[in-house]
């Protein structure tokens, strides 16, 4: 089980590569302009969970209803960080 | 649990030194040892002479105060240090100069390694 860290928009590729690689079993969280990638399609595409990080998806102007994305904090995080040995940055 | 994060990027520049501040945080609030490794540009973060104007956050001083208050381990590479004019007399209180033989050491001895790449 991998933690799938992703802290580009849709505009980078290698993070478009990183989340088709997301296995079941493994989770993806969205960071800083990584968020952006809660407005794209490719996100129902993806094999596992996938969350963004609260403060940085309000500080891109989203409103929390306004996308179908689960919202975390960095305590959330950390519990991510836990349960997930492996890590892909 | 130890858990190591990486940081490659120019503080102000990105969010990343940011990113990395806010999971060791919440990480060293549950209980858990966390070390910091200050790469490539990511070293001006433990510079005591940056002085961010006053509605900034002042990362350099966040920094120093997790190393005191909650036990942050904080080491920079020491050759980037030297690239950029960084002396240990100008580092923040707590951190410490460091190398690759020492990241690769924190990352076999670490339960969980992050990093933010550039």
């Amino acid at each position: 089980m991998a933690l799938i860290l992703i802290k580009y928009g849709p505009d980078h590729p290698a993070e478009g590569v990183k989340l088709s690689s997301a296995r079941e079993g493994d989770c993806a969280v969205l960071v800083q302009n990584g968020v952006y990638w809660a407005a794209c399609d490719a996100l129902k595409d993806a094999k596992c969970p996938v969350y963004a990080i609260k403060d940085d998806f309000l500080a891109r102007g989203y409103e929390e209803e306004q996308l179908d994305i689960e919202l975390i904090d960095y305590d959330a995080l950390v519990e991510l960080i836990e349960r997930n040995e492996g890590f892909l940055g | 649990m130890k858990i190591a994060i990486q940081v490659m990027t120019p503080p102000y520049s990105y969010q990343d030194m940011d990113s990395a501040i806010k999971i060791a945080e919440a990480a060293l609030n549950k209980g858990h040892e966390v070390a910091i490794f200050l790469f490539a540009d990511a070293v001006n973060a433990a510079n005591s002479r940056v002085k961010p104007i006053r509605i900034d956050r002042n990362i350099p001083k966040k920094l120093e105060e997790l190393i005191k208050e909650k036990g942050l381990r904080v080491d920079i590479c020491g050759l980037c240090m030297e690239y950029r004019g960084l002396t240990e007399e100008a580092i923040i209180e707590g951190a410490r100069p460091s190398g690759l033989p020492e990241l690769a050491k924190l990352i076999a001895e670490s339960d969980r390694f992050l990093s933010f790449p550039a």
